[in-house]
């Protein structure tokens, strides 16, 4: 085993493949700047030119730039407001008032602190978990699953920073909406309103750019000023450097949501969206200044920001060890396996390990290029913040359009980016939880799923099962410690008041 | 006479009231599907029902009650300045769903050219030279993506 973890190193780093490592990690960074380009299309634009590639020069590469789209993708989410992927959303929550108050280098320091940090725990549990990983992903069936759901549910009330109610009301909300195609069960036409385009649901790249990206817009153009507007801004170097700091700081939280992403990314079908908010509610659980979260708490940069990066190592376990693709990304990453004559499984944990270690180490690498090139034009990325509003919007605007429509090539998309804009803008004016709502619509199809083959499978005796009743303790310990906190503050303040 | 924080809550009821209106649709389209389609929506749609009445018949009393929004009553030089900005945010949005109609018919490349020129000229007072440069820019930036990246663009109803 450390013969063939070795052995991947020497292979990573041999000219060709290191070669078409830095070209992935180059390619990946333009790309995910780009929203609605993330990982899946990157790689499905790229696949064909891997053709002619040995299979470590066609994973150094296809790795090389799946490992800087997330990262990349958090950059926009900070500096303009617009997630550059889907699972970079939560960073606009705290990363982009921090860029409008002039500290933008800073969030990005620690964005890209945290993501480095988070791809390399990524990395470090993919090598060691490969002799456990069969029992662990055999153990979890699909009662497990559907609670997992559930606890991401009930961060919903987490994450509603201080009004549950508004919260919950977001987060069903969201389910209900996530409800809109066809029935997975019976092929039965769900408020579609015989529109064809709707019978896949509200794609989540749209409903991401317009709940997060559109509000943003409309509030800069409102503004009429650049994105940092009059704030005197730290220099972007020493923002940059403090932003590193802070996330060492904030070490022990970097691990725990490295943990969490990389479980989530672990558990198939679940998806990459869910580990970032996820990691999200617990920063927010946990902190010791709730209140600054949605204002621009480094907290609420640093957990999602490891947990985001952390998943794409989880994701590659079940991708290599059993062929079940952790998320669409790696769903489309077993076509390169398919182009190599590689059969995910027992293969890759035998005759090809060295193979599958030299994967641990081009995620390794990929971040930490990733991170170079970032550090290396930050001042120049960094200085976006300053440009006139309307230069900005203008960029904005193609950026979003292209990315609604590219997901899924349909120009209902970007109906749907609008309609959900305009929700967006009102849900931001009147302070209700946009997080809460498309974490409800991410989980509604994977959380029925999930129930219809629990009860179809084992009749409600599913709800004994350990591992449910468990989860089923955390979400609602979850919920009681977010009421009890909200009740001590408006008794705090009505205190302050008298 | 209403009084600013009057405004607030009514804003918030209406966007509640949308949301109980979206669910009441929801839950009476779903009694006509088969059972096994029916299960869930029906199990987020009651519990989303009730939350959603029990938060306006709160936010309601509220308002009879004193009227008092969350927060501090804004003044009325902040109830104005919300206004303008309001307008601007309402005149972008208008832009922006131009920009898309524009996108449908004339395809990306083009409806991305024309409207960033016209935005920044009649909206953002931006100057000619800006403007057209920045147009040029960002058409050039669809052909690059349409052409070389191979990224599939919508080319709009109108054959150039």
């Amino acid at each position: 085993m450390i013969e063939a973890f070795l052995q991947g190193l020497l292979d990573t780093v041999a000219l060709a493949n290191l070669t078409f490592l830095l070209l992935g990690v180059c390619v990946g960074f333009v790309i995910g700047i780009l929203p609605g380009l993330g990982g899946p299309v990157a790689i499905a634009l790229m696949l064909p030119f891997t053709f002619d590639m040995t299979a470590e020069a066609s994973f150094a590469f296809l790795l090389g730039m799946v490992s800087v789209t997330a990262t990349t993708g958090e950059l926009t989410s900070i500096l303009l407001g617009v997630p550059g992927e889907p699972t970079a959303a939560a960073l606009v929550l705290d990363g982009h008032p921090m860029a409008k108050r002039g500290e933008a280098g800073r969030a990005v320091g620690a964005s890209l602190a945290s993501s480095l940090l988070g791809a390399w725990f990524g990395a470090f549990v993919l090598a060691i978990s490969i002799p456990f990983v069969r029992p662990i992903v055999l153990s979890f069936g699909s009662p497990e699953f559907f609670m997992i759901t559930i606890v991401g549910l009930t961060f919903v009330a987490i994450l509603g920073t201080g009004n549950m109610h508004k919260a919950l009301i977001a987060g069903w909300f969201g389910l209900l909406l996530g409800m809109v195609g066809l029935d997975p069960q019976t092929a039965t036409q769900r408020y579609t309103f015989g529109v064809l385009e709707l019978w896949e649901g509200f794609g989540i790249v749209p409903v991401a750019i317009g709940l997060f990206a559109i509000p943003e817009m409309v509030e800069l153009a409102a503004r009429g000023t650049s994105i940092a507007g009059n704030a005197t801004s730290v220099g972007a170097l020493n923002g940059l450097w403090r932003g590193i700091r802070d996330t060492f700081t904030h070490w022990w939280l970097v691990i725990r949501c490295s943990a969490i992403g990389a479980f989530i990314g672990l558990l198939p079908g679940l998806g990459g969206a869910v580990a970032q908010w996820i990691a999200y509610g617990h920063a927010l659980q946990t902190s010791k200044t709730p209140e600054e979260f949605g204002h621009g708490s480094i907290e609420g940069i640093v957990g999602p920001g490891s947990a985001n990066n952390s998943k794409e190592g989880g994701s590659l376990i079940p991708t290599v060890a059993f062929g079940i693709p952790g998320s669409a990304t790696m769903a489309l990453l077993l076509g390169a396996f398919v182009l190599k004559g590689l059969t995910p499984g027992p293969e890759m944990l035998t005759d090809r390990l060295t193979l599958t270690m030299s994967f641990v180490w081009m995620i390794v690498l990929g971040n930490l290029a990733a991170v170079a090139i970032a550090l290396l034009v930050a001042r120049q990325i960094v200085l976006v913040t300053k440009v006139r509003g309307p230069l900005v919007l203008v960029v904005m605007a193609v950026m979003v359009l292209v990315g609604a429509f590219s997901a899924r090539n349909a120009f209902a998309d970007v109906v749907v980016m609008l309609v959900f804009g305009a929700l967006g803008t009102a849900m931001v004016a009147l302070n209700w939880s946009r997080a809460a709502l498309i974490l409800g619509l991410i989980l509604a199809p994977i959380a029925e799923r999930y129930l219809f083959l629990s009860i179809s499978r084992y009749g409600w005796g599913w709800l004994g099962r350990p591992m449910v009743i468990a989860l089923a303790v955390v979400a609602i310990a979850a919920v009681v410690v977010q009421a009890r906190r909200e009740i001590e503050g408006r008794r705090h303040k009505a205190v302050e008041n008298r | 006479m209403l009084r600013a924080s009057h405004i607030v809550t009514i804003r918030d009821i209406v966007l509640g009231l949308f949301i109980f209106l979206c669910t009441s649709f929801a839950l009476a389209e779903a009694l006509d599907w088969p059972t096994r389609s029916r299960i869930f929506p029906l199990a987020v749609g009651v519990p989303l029902l009730f939350l959603v009445t029990s938060y306006l018949a709160r936010r309601i009393v509220a308002l009879r009650r004193t009227g008092a929004a969350e927060g501090n009553d804004p003044s009325a030089k902040e109830q104005d300045a919300w206004l303008v900005d309001a307008v601007k945010g309402l005149r972008f949005g208008a832009w922006l769903i131009a920009y898309a109609i524009g996108s449908w018919l004339l395809g990306f490349a083009a409806a991305a050219g024309i409207t960033t020129v016209l935005f920044l000229r009649l909206d953002a007072r931006e100057s000619w030279k800006a403007s057209v440069i920045m147009g040029s820019a960002l058409l050039t930036l669809m052909i690059v993506l349409s052409e070389l990246v191979g990224l599939r663009l919508h080319a709009g109803l109108v054959n150039w």
